[in-house]
């Protein structure tokens, strides 16, 4: 099935979203993502795995870590480019795009 | 700015393989190499020759002032490729003897007639031209964010254990 | 050619200017990655990347070549004691030193000839060959393990050269899902395990070998194996029999990569 239409609607959240592969596996890139962190709002860009990645469910790297936020942080290459990723797992790839998002960026709110 | 050219030995042997078939009435063939880019340190570019995009027989143009000459469509192919797949284009012709090719007059006012055309698809993109010799290799590039025209200062080719893996220009 | 070099004029004339010009990034710089630079240095290459973000202690002391006690009291950076290694060899030299997870600096590897893997974890390695894939870069990664068994212990080892267009090493079997998951879920503690100069030495040697094989053309009849095995008890290596497997396929993962940046 097609992610586009779940693309287009995280389009809401990060006006260039779009489908981008890395040797096979698939991304969806958010560019200036807003990242509401307690009382400030960031803008990074952002890279959702929304299957396996890891030894992770689905997962979600920033092109910064978030001070403060998120435990474990770790540091990635995915395209060519530095990614960084928290600790937080189990969030089904079963859930929509949406929901894959909000959850992963519950921890740094 | 410098400009380093990579390319695997097998991408290579393939150009070279596709300009080595005869045309029924070009002297030469010629083709066009798709290319990833990407920054180097110190605001230096790195372009990266992915495939090779043949010209089909059907679209020479039967021109005796000049070894080939492609026509419209052959160059509308490499557009639509540019632009579907978000790729650089280097336009590749091959000089028929050994050692560091240099590039024409001719080749230089022909490309400059249809390589700016590339940023009407790929505006941000820097494309240009290759010219291969039998063991060698010369390109220019035309960079988006910059008047003059670049020469390519560095060629690499990726799995030749050969004298020329790696040379500077 | 100068008569540093004279003894390996068989490299051919040009190998004095292609080491000179060669970037040659070395990620982990302990066990293997300072045999690496050692020999590196010596062979004549001029311009280095070192890239570790750790420091001595005590028990890399065992292996890691041209380190000192003083660095391990010291807590030295493990960049600086290669930097003072590969400098004492051949003071021309210029290194680069990156003190911090090599993702952090992705973009000053991009420029190398070929990016040397002495690291510990499996995703490291994933990350380092998705990376050269990428940016058509030759990897060359050395990797080696010691087992209990029945009758005491076992040395084994491995140099995977992974060229573009060539067999990765999720083809080879070598990374497999199961690895990256088991490995993740010790939360990349990959730290610890037995390690020691001798096993180091021999692949990295190897690994330099099949450098100069892919830079320099001493003989036209070589081919570059995509994986040596090194059985540490008996003392031999040999191209993996996984070749014969799989030599006639192409690489599955990163066949149709997008080559560049795609965030241009």
């Amino acid at each position: 099935m097609s992610l586009q239409p779940q693309i287009d609607s995280l389009r809401s959240l990060s006006p260039d979203a779009s489908l981008i592969a890395d040797a096979g596996i698939d991304y969806i890139y958010l560019p200036k993502l807003r990242v509401k962190t307690g009382n400030d709002t960031q803008t990074v860009d952002a890279l959702l795995c929304p299957a396996k990645h890891s030894g992770y469910t689905t997962r979600l790297f920033l092109e910064k870590p978030i001070q403060k936020r998120g435990k474990n942080w770790s540091v990635h290459s995915i395209l060519g480019r530095t990614w960084h990723t928290w600790s937080w797992n189990n969030v089904p790839e079963n859930l929509s795009l949406m929901q894959i998002l909000s959850a992963h960026m519950r921890p740094l709110l | 700015m410098k400009i380093e050219f990579r390319i695997t030995s097998q991408l290579l042997k393939k150009i070279h393989e596709q300009l080595s078939i005869p045309h029924p009435f070009a002297a030469e063939r010629v083709g066009f190499i798709s290319c990833g880019i990407a920054k180097l340190p110190e605001n230096n570019l790195l372009v990266l020759g992915e495939s090779f995009l043949s010209v089909k027989d059907a679209d020479y143009i039967n021109n005796p002032n000049f070894g080939a000459m492609m026509n419209s469509s052959a160059i509308r192919k490499a557009l639509q490729f540019s632009y579907k797949h978000r790729r650089a284009i280097f336009h590749v012709h091959r000089h028929e003897h050994k050692g560091i090719p240099q590039f024409s007059s001719i080749d230089l006012r022909e490309s400059a007639k249809f390589i700016p055309n590339f940023w009407n698809v790929q505006p941000n993109l820097p494309h240009g031209i290759i010219v291969v010799s039998h063991d060698s290799m010369a390109g220019l590039c035309w960079h988006p964010n910059h008047d003059e025209l670049i020469s390519i200062d560095q060629f690499s080719i990726i799995q030749q254990a050969a004298s020329k893996a790696r040379w500077i220009a | 050619m100068n008569e540093r070099s004279i003894r390996q004029s068989f490299l051919g004339k040009e190998s004095n200017n292609i080491f000179s010009i060669s970037p040659i990034a070395i990620i982990g710089l302990c066990g293997g990655g300072s045999h690496i630079a050692q020999q590196l240095a010596h062979l004549g290459f001029e311009n280095l990347l070192l890239v570790d973000f750790d420091i001595v202690e005590p028990p890399n002391l065992n292996r890691m070549i041209g380190s000192t006690p003083f660095d391990a009291a010291n807590r030295e950076l493990k960049t600086d004691v290669i930097e003072r290694l590969v400098k004492s060899i051949n003071p021309n030299i210029k290194v680069t030193k990156i003190s911090c997870r090599w993702q952090e600096s992705g973009d000053l590897l991009r420029n190398c000839a070929a990016i040397m893997g002495c690291v510990d974890s499996f995703w490291e390695r994933n990350e380092l060959e998705s990376f050269c894939r990428r940016f058509l870069i030759p990897y060359i990664d050395i990797g080696m393990d010691v087992h209990e068994s029945k009758t005491g212990f076992s040395i084994s080892g491995q140099i995977i050269t992974s060229l573009p267009n060539s067999l990765c090493m999720k083809c080879l079997g070598y990374i497999t899902d199961k690895r990256l998951t088991e490995e993740i879920n010790n939360y990349g503690n990959v730290g610890g395990k037995p390690q020691v100069v001798w096993p180091n030495g021999t692949l990295a040697s190897i690994a330099v070998g099949q450098l100069i094989r892919l830079l320099t053309p001493w003989n036209s009849q070589i081919n570059i194996s995509p994986m040596i095995e090194y059985d540490g008890n008996r003392q031999v290596t040999m191209d993996s029999p996984k070749l014969a497997i799989f030599a006639k396929y192409s690489c599955a993962h990163y066949g149709n990569i997008s080559l560049g940046d795609p965030f241009w």
